[in-house]
């Protein structure tokens, strides 16, 4: 493990925290004896990326929520496409979430709610499991066949679910259809109780920058409720794509 | 200098204009040689707090925002404001109140009466956003496609509101004059998270005849500090950088 390795893994120590908290508890989570770990916690706080506070506790600094949302802005989300996402969840009267993807990687970018009783943590800025995602679907079956499979084989392919798919095989042979449908269903995979829609969006080159999805409590909706809104999906993806276009 | 600062000092550099950097840039700003910047951005790249896109080119990573997300996932507006909103009683009238804001709406979560004031005023349950200084302060923390959204088109197309929230989101603050209830005015000040949208207010209520408009205003300047300190612990930024693109 280098310096920078421990240092990043004190920082994911420090968001799973509820409160701030003491080394001799961070040091236990992530492994590094204490007098290595104090050392880069002082590093850390001298640049503002943790916080001390009265007590000697450590929490993230607010440097770590300013590079993230720097991280974020840099995604470029234009109100035009914002636009977009408000007139489709007006017109399925349902939630509609919109993911980035950037270095392999799937990030939850933006939201429009609706208002329902199904209330939802807003988790705008984590990251998104592709494998078990309907956007992270959609994404890779806009990739070629060898990036796709180098993702899920990097990825861990938790089992989030009773429902997730896990088995590589069986993902990239459900990539085909996504890409004739133009989108990809997600019941309950990532999460129970809700159910999900999605389609990608693409740069003029064609390479996939992303996904929108309808959102739904399963409680309520049923997959194939959410399949009879995917023609108004698809097309808000396209107009979406067709956004970057003309840039 | 040790490795995390020679690191931060090149996510710094990231930061600062927000367009993806050559390689070549990043070694000119760190002063640092080739190979030793190469050798960081591959840990910092294996990290995710650096990425590369398709013309090579390096920007911030994904990691930092998924960290973010999900430690104030865990923080709440009504316990990490709790203590600017008690600051604020000791320099303003009128009663205090902060807001936490979702999909739901405005909710009161902590509300300080003024109690050396005889006259006792609250902002109004179940007013409309547009109605009321908070919700005004919320509003123009929006994206435009966002507001019309609540609003609903009636509102949406109302020119006059729009100018109005052009001005709160210049000044940082809103002011109410008897818009949802006679004889009571505020202010208020929106809280802002690292997703760089509203998540709460501040706002001052106080009656009419204890307070006049001019004292009102006076107040705005504590109001705002105090939103942006509970804004600086969501990572929300100073009003100067944000909402360049608008």
């Amino acid at each position: 493990m280098t310096t920078l390795d421990k240092a990043t893994e004190t920082l994911r120590s420090l968001a799973t925290f509820a409160e701030a908290a003491n080394l001799a508890d961070i040091a236990a989570e992530v492994g590094i004896p204490k007098p290595t770990l104090y050392r880069v916690l002082k590093d850390l706080t001298a640049r503002g990326m943790v916080q001390q506070d009265d007590t000697g506790a450590y929490a993230l600094g607010s440097r770590t929520f300013d590079l993230a949302r720097r991280s974020l802005r840099s995604f470029g989300v234009s109100d035009e496409v914002r636009g977009i996402m408000v007139e489709l969840a007006q017109s399925v009267d349902l939630s509609v979430h919109l993911s980035g993807f950037r270095g392999g990687q799937l990030v939850y970018l933006d939201n429009v709610e609706v208002e329902s009783l199904f209330l939802t943590r807003s988790m705008i800025g984590t990251l998104r499991p592709l494998y078990a995602s309907a956007t992270g679907r959609c994404v890779l079956a806009n990739l070629d066949e060898v990036t796709a499979r180098q993702i899920l084989e990097s990825s861990d392919r938790t089992q989030l679910t009773p429902r997730t798919v896990t088995d590589i095989e069986e993902i990239i042979g459900g990539l085909g259809q996504i890409r004739e449908t133009g989108y990809a269903i997600n019941d309950e995979e990532d999460e129970l109780a809700s159910v999900s829609v999605a389609t990608h969006f693409a740069g003029p080159d064609g390479a996939p920058l992303g996904g929108i999805s309808i959102v739904a409590p399963s409680y309520e909706y049923t997959a194939q409720d959410l399949v009879d809104r995917a023609p108004q999906l698809v097309a808000a993806g396209k107009r979406i794509s067709a956004t970057f276009a003309a840039v | 200098m040790t490795a995390i600062d020679k690191a931060l000092d090149v996510l710094d550099y990231l930061s600062m204009n927000g367009a993806p950097e050559s390689l070549g840039n990043l070694v000119e700003a760190t002063a640092l040689p080739k190979p030793t910047v190469r050798r960081l951005l591959i840990g910092l790249i294996e990290n995710g707090l650096v990425v590369q896109d398709q013309q090579k080119k390096y920007t911030l990573g994904n990691e930092l925002s998924d960290l973010a997300a999900r430690a104030s996932a865990r923080l709440s507006v009504a316990e990490v404001g709790r203590s600017a909103v008690g600051e604020l009683r000791d320099h303003v009238v009128g009663t205090i109140t902060l807001f936490s804001f979702s999909a739901q709406g405005l909710l009161p979560v902590l509300q300080l009466e003024d109690t050396a004031s005889a006259y006792f005023t609250a902002p109004r349950a179940g007013a409309q956003l547009q109605q009321t200084a908070a919700g005004k302060a919320i509003l123009a923390e929006m994206y435009r496609p966002a507001v019309d959204h609540f609003l609903g088109t009636s509102a949406a197309q109302d020119d006059t509101l729009h100018e109005e929230l052009a001005l709160v989101r210049e000044r940082g603050y809103a002011v109410e004059n008897e818009e949802s209830q006679p004889g009571v005015r505020a202010v208020a000040a929106a809280i802002r998270s690292f997703t760089e949208r509203p998540i709460g207010a501040i706002a001052v209520t106080v009656p009419v005849r204890v307070t006049s408009l001019p004292e009102l205003i006076r107040m705005a300047p504590r109001v705002v500090d105090a939103a942006q300190s509970v804004s600086t612990s969501f990572g929300g930024g100073q009003d100067q950088e944000r909402r360049g693109d608008r």
